[in-house]
């Protein structure tokens, strides 16, 4: 036994299991079913845009850390995570060119500027979308989705004129328990493709609701997120679906279920929303910071212009974390009013 | 009985050291540090050549310092490490006995009175037994000009694996009852609790039954760290201590060890000064252990009868959250020591270059509902005012932040620098 040259240092002298690489990865394991059913829906073309967001994450990632004179790490899985969330939010049909572009400025003005993973204010992911939001419109317009044709034609248009939930889904009467189950469960596993548009539309990962809540379940087992943030989000989308639905009463159900499913509302919910850098890090903060998005999310769809404004209601949101982080502070233990 | 536990904190899933608690056989040489409390240095009473009894007063001062062993003094030195890295006088005993003569005498410690318990207290020198070993005595006194109403026994370990509270309130049943019964009657109070840590339900309305019509008991749930007075205190009464100087007694509360209960009772009973301490030796061991050590056995002859391999890394005096490192295994176990921790080489802890990503894991698991993560990014940077309005003199030092923390940040560490440095800006 040897009786010198033991390290000393400060407690505490044990450390947990999770490090960063580890939740990296966790959340590339979550927002894989989601993938999968994106390729399983749309074949082909969800594969060229996953291809084309992985590469060129992989690529700039490594190029960026070369430029700002960092030792190129790639093993973090960050690059990973960065291209597979990137395909998810991109509507098919996206030029590979143009999801190169969306990760090399989403890279580098929403992450790299700002000093690398973990310091940048808002979403890189999302900063990439708006960036081709700007440029190309027309390519990542999502109006022949469900939550499209709902804002241009309503409700009433979908369900009558299209036929849409009887046509795709076999469900004609939604009046009973039984048949909203039914409805509910249909929806769950995919949206169909309706008789507005000769064939399936959407963002490569969210088609499926049923894939983002199970890796949804995933994160919230290994607990690397919390829920305050998701329900305050969806609670505030449920709320305004609800209160400000002006259509037929019998409507009220799809109506509810297109702004709760369908668009990008879970995959924002579970993934965009609890993302940590960009995110209050006290409880109440995430909740306020939740309905702050679903507020933004609402008035947009339900006023705006916007089909589906719910990254630029994140990136809204992300701006004034800051502000919500220095207001909303818990009360230390043991505080007494100072009588002086 | 009643439950109790805290908002933020960890839930270990590590399994407590059991098994009885074995006797250590007495080393051949013992170092008995001549300040084992929280206050100032004792005075050598004796030379050099002398020989001593066991439970002779070797240190005289406001906690008294008994000799453990019977010996001949080798050696009355001023400079000895101690197990927070400074230098405290010492004497060396030569161990030629370890017997303890008890006084075998029939009285019955509830009934001295108040004072005349009070100074037997004094005399054998007691504290209360964890890593601040405050002087009984002066903490008694304390709580009675504060006019205490309640008194908590914490038998609760607070650091994880520690098995030490557990194993005591199998083993030593009737001596808890009693040392609850006099600090009762010293205290002049009605009210008690015994905190434990949820265990079988069996065990729990063993130790309930024993302990009825004396003390309530309390079953905190097993999180860390629910063992520190202020949360013990939060969770029984649901008073909060005041930060960032308040103590226990503020709130009318007095929290007092499950050891040292015990070792009330033994001083009165039979005039036993405390010569020997129950300790948990685990970790990177080879058998981990609960032993009753004599004080004053060097840390050397601990580990050696564990058995540990060679590659140790880290010798940790206390646990592995709030534990204190150690440079040399010279260093005998005190009064303050409840268990030492060891690790291997590969079980050291990493410190990485990233950055906070503000995952607030830190916010959730803190106790004083700080915010760690801003605290220590401004102690880093040296804006040590700032950290201050954030609250920085209100940290425990716990540790759960920098347990959790993703990006392996040293909290803690950056924590204590802001408050050293404080401290050094205002002399």
């Amino acid at each position: 036994m040897k009786d010198k040259g033991f390290v000393v240092s400060v407690g505490p002298h044990i450390q947990g299991r999770e490090s960063i690489p580890r939740i990296v990865y966790g959340v590339v394991i979550a927002i894989l079913p989601a993938i999968i059913a994106g390729v399983y829906f749309f074949k082909m073309e969800a594969v060229k845009v996953i291809v084309a967001a992985l590469v060129s994450a992989i690529v700039f990632d490594a190029l960026l850390q070369k430029l700002i004179c960092k030792k190129v790490d790639l093993t973090n899985g960050h690059a990973l995570l960065m291209g597979l969330l990137f395909a998810t939010i991109m509507p098919i049909g996206v030029p590979w060119w143009a999801v190169a572009a969306g990760v090399f400025v989403g890279l580098l003005v929403g992450e790299y500027v700002y000093g690398g993973f973990g310091n940048n204010p808002f979403n890189p992911v999302i900063v990439g979308w708006a960036a081709l939001k700007l440029s190309y419109p027309g390519y990542l317009s999502v109006a022949s989705s469900v939550l499209g044709v709902l804002k241009l034609e309503g409700i009433s248009a979908i369900v009558e004129d299209y036929g849409y939930f009887s046509d795709a889904y076999g469900v004609e009467n939604w009046s009973t328990l039984g048949g909203k189950l039914k409805l509910l469960g249909k929806i769950l596993l995919g949206w169909k493709a309706g008789a507005w548009g000769d064939h399936l539309f959407g963002c490569v990962g969210c088609i499926c609701a049923l894939a983002i809540l199970i890796g949804a379940a995933f994160l919230f087992i290994k607990r690397y997120i919390s829920w305050y943030a998701p329900v305050g989000f969806l609670a505030t989308i449920l709320f305004f679906s609800l209160v400000f639905y002006k259509g037929d009463k019998q409507y009220l159900y799809p109506f509810v279920l297109i702004q709760l499913f369908s668009g990008s509302t879970l995959l924002a919910a579970f993934f965009f929303v609890t993302d940590f850098a960009t995110t209050p890090f006290t409880g109440l903060g995430m909740f306020i910071f939740g309905v702050m998005a679903g507020l933004v999310t609402m008035l947009g769809r339900l006023w705006g212009k916007w089909v589906d404004p719910v990254w630029f209601a994140i990136l809204v949101a992300n701006a004034f974390t800051p502000l919500i982080d220095r207001f909303v502070r818990p009360k230390p233990f043991g505080r007494v009013k100072s009588s002086v | 009985m009643k439950t109790a536990t805290i908002k933020g904190g960890i839930e270990f899933k590590v399994e407590r050291v059991g098994g009885a608690i074995e006797t250590l056989p007495v080393p051949s040489k013992v170092v008995l540090p001549l300040k084992q409390h929280k206050g100032t240095a004792c005075k050598a009473v004796v030379k050099k050549g002398q020989e001593v009894k066991v439970g002779e007063l070797i240190g005289d001062g406001e906690v008294p310092i008994h000799a453990t062993v019977a010996g001949k003094v080798t050696e009355v030195t001023k400079r000895f490490p101690d197990i927070r890295g400074g230098y405290i006088p010492a004497i060396g005993i030569e161990v030629q006995g370890d017997a303890w003569d008890e006084d075998g005498s029939d009285l019955d410690p509830t009934s001295l009175s108040s004072n005349q318990a009070l100074e037997t207290i004094k005399k054998a020198g007691l504290v209360d037994y964890n890593i601040d070993a405050e002087p009984l005595a002066e903490k008694i006194n304390f709580a009675k000009t504060k006019g205490v109403k309640t008194l908590v026994i914490n038998g609760v370990d607070l650091e994880p694996g520690v098995g030490i509270c557990k194993q005591l309130l199998v083993e030593k049943r009737q001596e808890i009852v009693g040392g609850i019964k006099v600090l009762k009657n010293v205290l002049n109070i009605t009210n008690a609790y015994l905190a434990i840590e949820s265990t079988s339900a069996q065990v729990q309305a063993t130790i309930e039954g024993a302990v009825s019509g004396v003390a309530e008991l309390v079953v905190t749930s097993p999180k860390y760290p629910v063992g520190l007075p202020k949360f013990l205190v939060k969770a029984i009464t649901g008073k909060e201590v005041p930060s960032p100087h308040g103590r226990p007694e503020d709130v009318g509360v007095v929290v007092i060890g499950l050891e040292t209960a015990i070792s009330v009772w033994d001083a009165l009973k039979t005039n036993r000064p405390p010569i020997d301490k129950a300790i948990t030796v685990y970790g990177a061991v080879n058998n981990p252990k609960n032993l009753r050590v004599r004080i004053g056995t060097p840390l050397k002859h601990v580990l050696e009868y564990c058995g540990v391999s060679a590659e140790i890394g880290k010798v940790i005096v206390g646990g592995p959250m709030m534990g204190l490192a150690q440079y040399s295994l010279d260093i005998p176990v005190t009064k303050e020591v409840n268990a030492i921790f060891i690790q291997r080489e590969s079980e050291l802890t990493e410190i990485s270059g990233q950055k906070c990503i503000n995952c607030g894991w830190c916010v959730k698991v803190c106790p004083m509902r700080l915010l760690p993560h801003i605290i220590s990014s401004y102690c880093e940077v040296g804006m040590f005012e700032e950290a201050e309005s954030y609250n920085l003199s209100y940290c425990v030092e716990c540790g759960c932040c920098a347990y959790v923390c993703p990006a392996k940040i040293p909290l803690v560490h950056w924590i204590k620098y802001g408050k050293s440095q404080i401290k050094r800006e205002e002399r």
